[in-house]
């Protein structure tokens, strides 16, 4: 076991190796952008978010062979969507985006991912990608209430900015079911250029008492759960490296990261691929996969205690701002 | 009753069996495909192999048939097999590397209810192309007849990223014929 161990060790590159340039002033600009992140705004969402959950029918369960699926893991009888697609969508139109909804039928279950896109002004075809996905079970305030929510706060934080590069922010459908819309999202990607993603998957739960963290496979990390989780693919280890060197000097939250080795898809590799990065990854595109480690951290994970009171809304802010200076660093702004 | 004795201690007591020839046999297996952190349902099987042995090697192949259809693809997979045996009386243990054509290369728990999409995706990233280690540590001959128990194998699919698809599968029971 202790060997065994050890390998998984050594195929998790921490972050802290290694540490890219950044320079002063675009590490300024990002760090103001960042700080923009309002703590009550995050929380005020998370509760609207487990609300609109609550008060929406349920998937029709009736589809799925129950005998089949672990229901402590996955109780797909308590899974909405509609009313939280709606939020997503009234509050990025609210915020003077056109919105567009990628309506994909597949094999099973037509999604829509719900778009917003601010044009980059000089290298519009260089998209940043921000997404969480907007289903959840019972209230699914870590999951993913707390990802949409920081996604909202950073689209609100860039409306009305100018960028040198296109951000466009997703809400993706049923990741719960198997990362389906954020798979169908990426097999209809037109010919761009994905400079950079960064996906949240429950980033709102902290618990600092040592012990509290248990350990995730193919990731060295304390047992303290104090810390968000970023990770990412060979491919998209710059991007992680630039998000650890803003981090380090902008101070808005504890990270840790880890680089799956390759296309990140090996064999010790399946807790880091379980959220919307994961097709990035295998098509080739750069992706940051941040989470708080969901099930090895809270508890609550996929059950009706997942409920609002129960994250750390300054965390979650903290995780925000780091991430709303990444998507600024990357996307070259706010420009004057 | 002297006559069964003879063929009872003709089949057991080491030295006595024979130790080259073909064999042909038919088995009972669990399989199963997953990624390290991903663990799948075991699914049962079937498994008709065929061996040319002497004294310290076994070459041949086989094919195994699952009982669980994996959507568009028969549920087969064809392979041959070079392994190191040992030649300890009746006890016959074997090991060695197995190539072979798979399709029964599953990355999610089939008959969900859930969309196949990333599943889909994944999958189509594999070639049916597969190497693992094979070993039959309970193997025994007795006469002409021989049967191994707990067979184990350990292998990948492969791909631009060995080990992404890793494949498990435990042997029941083998029982074959000398010709």
């Amino acid at each position: 076991m202790r060997a065994l161990r050890a390998v998984l060790l050594l195929l998790a590159v921490n972050a802290c190796a290694s540490r890219a340039p950044v320079e002063e002033p675009a590490l300024l600009r990002a760090g103001d952008f960042g700080a923009g992140a309002e703590q009550a705004r995050l929380k005020s969402d998370v509760e609207a978010l487990a609300a609109a959950h609550l008060e929406d029918t349920p998937l029709d369960c009736g589809a799925f062979d129950l005998e089949q699926i672990n229901l402590e893991h996955q109780p797909v009888c308590h899974l909405t969507r509609e009313k939280a697609r709606q939020f997503v969508r009234a509050r990025f139109e609210s915020l003077g985006y056109t919105v567009i909804e990628q309506e994909m039928e597949g094999p099973a279950w037509p999604t829509s991912n719900v778009i917003a896109e601010l044009k980059g002004s000089t290298h519009p075809d260089e998209v940043v990608v921000v997404g969480a996905h907007y289903d959840s079970f019972h209230a699914g305030a870590d999951d993913n209430s707390s990802g949409v929510a920081a996604m909202l706060e950073m689209a609100r934080l860039a409306a009305g900015k100018r960028f040198a590069r296109t951000i466009r922010f997703v809400g993706f459908d049923l990741e719960e079911l198997g990362l389906v819309g954020s798979t169908r999202f990426v097999r209809e990607l037109p010919g761009e250029e994905i400079v950079a993603s960064i996906v949240f998957d429950c980033i709102g739960y902290k618990d600092a008492r040592p012990g509290a963290q248990q350990a995730l496979p193919g990731f060295p990390i304390p047992n303290t759960g104090d810390f968000i989780a970023a990770i990412s693919n060979e491919q998209s280890r710059p991007r992680l490296e630039e998000l650890y060197a803003l981090g380090s000097r902008l101070d808005f939250v504890p990270l840790r990261g880890a680089t799956s080795p390759i296309d990140g898809s090996g064999p010790f590799s399946g807790n880091l691929m379980r959220s919307d990065h994961a097709p990035f990854w295998l098509a080739g595109h750069s992706a940051l996969f941040l989470t708080d480690t969901a099930n090895f951290r809270n508890n609550n994970y996929h059950r009706d205690t997942d409920v609002p009171s129960t994250l750390d809304y300054e965390f979650l802010a903290g995780v925000t701002r780091l991430s709303a200076a990444g998507i600024a660093y990357w996307a070259e702004g706010p420009l004057p | 009753m002297r006559h069964w004795m003879m063929m009872l201690a003709t089949a057991l007591l080491p030295g006595m069996a024979s130790a080259a020839g073909h064999e042909l046999s038919l088995g009972g297996n669990l399989f199963s495909s997953s990624g390290m952190s991903l663990a799948l349902p075991y699914r049962p099987g079937l498994e008709a192999a065929y061996a040319y042995e002497t004294d310290n090697w076994r070459l041949g192949g086989g094919v195994r048939w699952s009982f669980s259809a994996n959507g568009s693809n028969p549920p087969l997979e064809v392979y041959a097999r070079a392994q190191f045996t040992a030649n300890m009386g009746v006890w016959r243990p074997a090991v060695g590397p197995e190539l072979g054509l798979s399709w029964m290369r599953v990355v999610a728990p089939a008959n969900t209810g859930f969309p196949p999409d990333y599943p889909d995706t994944r999958t189509g990233l594999f070639g049916p192309a597969y190497a693992a280690i094979h070993a039959a540590p309970l193997r025994f001959a007795f006469g002409r007849f021989t049967a191994s128990a707990l067979e184990l194998q350990w292998g990948t699919l492969l791909s631009r990223q060995p080990g992404s698809m890793l494949r498990l599968q435990l042997g029941l029971l083998q029982v074959g014929v000398m010709l």
